[in-house]
């Protein structure tokens, strides 16, 4: 396979790595990713080198190419998808002669756009598991094509090109990914200031206590487990799905696309240690339920059923009511567990108010379309089911529609988009409404929840928004606006108005949680784990969260002071000691300073030292052995030879690592040098 | 020839004069403690790294402005790759080994090929695409793999400039992988010389000192100790033991000895003349090469056609005789030989008239 062809067909491979994602989270238009993955495909299946485009098509191409980004509908929803859209057209348009070294550089920088495009708009646990893959295929690729590359340069390749070793690969994934984790846990999550504008308008949240329409996220991706709840006086099969519908928030102020209620008449609750909240009047004859719930998330919200009565609180919890009637606490390390009873057939809400009608202004096509769809409607409820069934059948269900920012968002679903997710339909539902002269408001928590032995998870994807409305038996004229005589504003003062608040649900079924059975099986409830685990320690990780770790840190380092300070001491002595010892090994010269204490060659020299000096042979301060020989070859000249043997001897066992000689040797070495010195100096004295 | 060769730690070797451009490409090579910690330890970065630079700041402002986690996954996986390849490499580099032999006979400008050992020390990790230079010289070699704890052997051609006893030159190895981000290398220098014989080139007439035949004793040193067996007799004190005939004392229960007979070998002489007119001249002594590798031929291409060649060199006498031990002293000679000044070793008084390879200035 010529290198040509082997680069154009990991380029192709590559691509076809990075389509899966685009494909799934929707960030790209299917007719997009298809067109990118057949011209991968059948690139990476031609059996020769495939020529680029030619210029002048490739010319044709660009503006078609930018048409396309624009009729798919360009910077509507944001500036991610259009620009993965056009580097998906690009990147196909250079895959055709990607072999070529002139057009390689290109390719992957388009490809590395599409792949970023792709993992950022990715929230599945597998995305974790994807990017080991696309890394591995990475390190395999780049030693394929640094080899190719070698061998193409080289004067003599030493064989053939040859495959990366899957050792080094494996272990390069394998530290990469233990790097990667504190290194996602060190990276500060701060948003920048010119983070204002919604990119992909597609952030991560669950429940949310202040609506904002623009900015939905993937509600519905996220699995965290927010909360368990546990019906125990009730048997397993009779319990009412609606008995799940736990609310967080009730929300009665619409402004500029979002729905926000002030904090500043938040009402205190005095909890008596022991003794259950009451939480509003129980109606005589009424069936009570019990629930216990366990909320696991980190959240200051105290979820309830509908028609809660009374709330059992654990001792020193500190409860405000907010306007809307919900609940909040100060945030408390989960989990927090509390017991509700509740009357499910009755809606627990303070009565309608004036801010209950109030409209945006603009909202003149709201009000038609609502007169238009309630026109045979003889009563509130009536009406009220009208815009309800109006909603679920003609709107659609979508969690990728975003409304434009200088739009107002229900104006935008009902007349343009035509879907929309929980909110856009409860909005729309409530506005609907208030044009009419029912007052309703817009509540949002979770809606369903997952069976589990003998409780419910609720996850974060549970998470819904529907409509209260409050529905007046004795309301029956219509008023010329559409709307129904008695529920002006000035009729809704306490005691003037004889109705109640009742739940209605305009989105449709494909978009609204259940309740949903678990299958019971240990993997799956492993895999529920991993995504509670993926949806908390990834997905939701924030700055509060490193600070909170950085808070327990410096908390953990500071109660165990006296521990840590005994542990550093002995890492000090120890560095100390191994610093002695280092120092003292680097004292030490590479021979030993006294001849003698080494191997046998040495203590035989230490031999002619001693001899020589016995002999009376005078010898300067700290001789080499060397210098002893040239001492003696003047001074001795018969003891030269075997001195000379002896020296070179030791120089070569000592600092060539040649063999020792054996002992008979060197002693005979020692004693004809010993024999010669004394026979020197007997004929010196004589 | 003077050959040998030995692996010592990295980087402390000598640098050569002429470079590759290869070697002068821009490199970062560690200073302080760093470098005496790795010595000949440089660093290289490829496009990659460049990419890799420019891509990080992108994602991680990317990742800041959207809070995107996965985005964060991502930028923290890229950062993972990179310190896992920069560690990996380094591990690589550093149990590698290599040890280059000596050529069995190298000439001056002419195409060698060296023996290169390559031993990955590392009881796990193989070492992939392994690039070895060498340093100051043209040549280099792809080991594909290097499994663990195992040796590999490449030849690697290179050529060598000029004759002499040359240092065989160091060894750059160079590893890329696991990604490409930069071309990390360590310098290995190799112990042991390089005789190079001059340069081999075409020659003309060969400009014989003296054509007349005589008789030439052949040296003891040589293969056989002499000429023919010439008769046998019985061993006489003084006789050399090596000439003892072991078969026919074996069988005549005394001790005989082969009496050898000197042969008759043309004495034919080539004379190279070291004096300069002067010594500073740089296009004298470019000459004097090219006088040096004409003797070489001349003699090499009678050598081989079995012909006795004498080399008269200054003083020194090489007497003439055949075979691929004398071609190779004759070489070795060669491959040493210095210019002098005037008057310094001057021929001897036999050649003194005859044709010699000598330089003059002209005019």
């Amino acid at each position: 396979m010529s290198a040509v062809l082997e680069r154009q067909r990991w380029f192709a491979g590559l691509a076809l790595l990075v389509a899966p994602p685009l494909a799934l989270t929707g960030v790209a238009s299917w007719p997009f990713v298809a067109a990118f993955a057949g011209v991968a495909a059948l690139v990476l299946a031609s059996r020769r080198a495939v020529p680029p485009l030619r210029p002048w098509m490739e010319n044709l191409l660009a503006p078609l190419i930018l048409v396309a980004v624009v009729a798919a509908g360009g910077l509507r929803y944001g500036v991610l998808r259009p620009v993965a859209q056009l580097a998906i057209l690009v990147a196909a348009v250079r895959l055709p002669g990607c072999g070529e070294r002139s057009r390689g550089a290109l390719t992957a920088t388009m490809l590395g756009i599409v792949g970023v495009a792709g993992i950022a708009s990715s929230t599945h646990p597998t995305l974790a598991a994807y990017l080991l893959l696309l890394l591995a295929f990475v390190l395999v690729m780049s030693g394929r094509l640094v080899a190719i590359s070698l061998a193409g340069r080289s004067s003599a390749a030493g064989g053939p090109v040859a495959w990366p070793p899957a050792r080094q690969v494996g272990g390069s994934v394998v530290l990469a990914a233990l790097v990667a984790v504190p290194v996602f846990l060190l990276l500060p999550r701060l948003r920048s200031p010119f983070a204002g504008i919604p990119i992909d308008g597609r952030s991560i949240s669950g429940f949310r206590d202040a609506v904002a329409l623009h900015g939905i996220g993937d509600v519905k991706l996220s699995r965290r487990v927010v909360l368990r709840v546990a019906f125990p006086e009730t048997e397993k099969g009779r319990v009412s799905p609606d008995w799940l519908r736990l609310a967080g928030a009730t929300m009665r102020r619409y402004r500029a696309g979002s729905w926000v209620e002030g904090r500043l008449h938040n009402e205190a609750l005095p909890v008596r240690p022991g003794a259950d909240l009451e939480l509003g009047a129980v109606p005589p004859h009424a069936k009570l339920y019990e629930a216990e719930i366990t909320l696991e998330a980190d959240t200051s919200t105290v979820f309830l059923p509908p028609g809660a009565v009374s709330l059992h609180a654990p001792d020193g919890l500190v409860l405000f009511r907010d306007p809307g009637g919900s609940l909040r606490t100060r945030r408390v390390d989960p989990p927090l567990e509390y017991g509700v009873r509740f009357d499910p057939r009755r809606l627990q809400q303070p009565p309608p108010e004036a801010a209950d009608v109030d409209m945006p202004p603009d909202s003149g096509r709201v009000r038609e379309l609502a007169t238009r769809v309630a026109r045979q409607a003889p009563n509130p409820l009536a009406a009220a089911l009208a815009i309800e069934q109006h909603l679920q059948h003609n709107y659609g269900y979508s969690l990728s529609s975003h409304a434009p920012v200088r739009e107002d968002p229900v104006q935008w679903f009902l007349f343009r988009s035509r879907e929309g997710h929980c909110e856009f339909f409860a909005s729309s539902m409530v506005l609907m409404l208030r044009s009419l002269g029912i007052p309703a408001r817009l509540q949002a928590g979770f809606a369903g929840g997952e069976r589990s032995g003998g409780e419910f998870v609720v996850r974060d994807s549970d998470a819904h928004a529907w409509v209260v409305a409050w529905i007046d038996a004795r309301a029956r004229g219509r008023t010329g606006s559409g709307g129904w005589a008695g529920l002006a504003a000035g009729a809704l003062a306490p005691g003037r108005s004889e109705g109640e608040w009742r739940v209605f649900d305009p989105t449709p079924p494909e978009g609204r949680p259940g309740v949903a059975d678990d299958g019971g099986h240990g993997l799956r409830l492993g895999w529920q784990s991993l995504e509670t685990a993926w949806d908390r320690w990834v997905l939701t990780f924030s700055l509060a969260d490193q600070l909170e770790g950085l808070r327990r840190g410096i908390e953990a380092v500071g109660g165990a002071m006296p521990r840590l300070l005994a542990v550093a001491g002995l890492v000090a002595v120890l560095a100390v000691g191994a610093a002695l010892r280092r120092a003292a090994g680097r004292r030490r010269p590479a021979i030993e300073p006294r001849i003698g204490a080494g191997p046998a060659v040495s203590r035989a020299l230490a031999r002619a030292y001693a001899s020589c000096a016995r002999a009376g042979v005078v010898l300067p301060a700290g001789a080499t052995p060397r210098e002893l020989a040239g001492v003696v070859r003047l001074a001795c000249p018969v003891a030269a030879s075997p001195l000379a043997w002896l020296v070179e001897t030791h120089e070569r066992c000592r600092y060539a690592g040649g063999a020792t000689p054996a002992g008979p040797k060197l002693r005979q070495a020692s004693r004809a040098i010993d024999r010669a010195l004394r026979r020197g100096a007997s004929s010196r004295r004589a | 020839m003077k050959t040998g060769s030995g692996v010592r730690g990295p980087g402390s070797g000598r640098t050569s004069p002429d470079e590759t451009p290869a070697d002068r490409a821009p490199r970062w090579t560690p200073g302080g403690r760093f470098g005496a910690r790795f010595p000949g330890f440089s660093l290289k970065p490829t496009w990659a790294f460049w990419v890799f630079l420019a891509t990080v700041p992108c994602l991680g402002a990317a990742a800041l402005n959207t809070g995107n986690n996965a985005l964060y996954l991502l930028l923290s996986l890229v950062m993972g790759a990179f310190v896992a390849s920069g560690a990996f490499s380094r591990h690589t580099l550093s149990r590698l080994r290599v040890r280059l032999a000596a050529p069995p006979e190298a000439f001056a400008g002419a195409p060698v090929r060296l023996q290169l050992a390559v031993t990955n020390t590392s009881p796990w990790v193989p070492a992939a695409a392994v690039v070895c230079r060498l340093g100051g010289m043209p040549g280099s070699v792809v080991a594909a793999r290097v499994a663990p704890r195992q040796t590999v052997e490449l030849g690697l051609q290179t050529m060598f400039a000029r004759r002499g006893s040359r240092p065989l030159p160091a060894v750059l190895v160079e590893v890329r992988l696991p990604l490409n981000f930069f071309v990390k290398s360590v310098r290995w220098p190799q112990s042991g010389e390089v005789l190079v014989y001059p340069r081999r080139v075409r020659v003309g007439a060969i400009r014989w000192a003296s054509a007349e035949r005589r008789e030439v004793r052949l040296s003891r040193a040589r293969n056989g100790r002499g000429g023919e067996v010439d008769q046998l007799r019985e061993f006489h004190p003084g006789d050399d033991t090596r000439d003892i005939h072991w078969k026919q004392t074996a069988r005549q229960q005394r001790t005989i000895v082969m009496e050898r007979r000197s042969r008759t070998v043309p004495s034919r002489f080539l004379a190279l003349d070291r004096q300069l007119p002067r010594l500073d001249s740089e296009v004298l002594r470019d000459r004097f090469e090219d006088l040096v590798s004409e003797v070489a031929s001349s003699a090499l291409a009678e050598l081989r056609r079995g012909e006795p060649v004498g080399l008269v060199m200054g003083s020194a006498v090489t007497p003439p005789d055949t075979g691929t031990a004398h071609a190779r002293r004759v070489l070795q000679r060669l491959a040493l030989v210095q210019p002098v000044g005037p008057g310094e070793d001057p021929l001897p008084a036999l050649a003194a008239g005859d044709v010699v390879y000598r330089l003059v200035e002209a005019g």
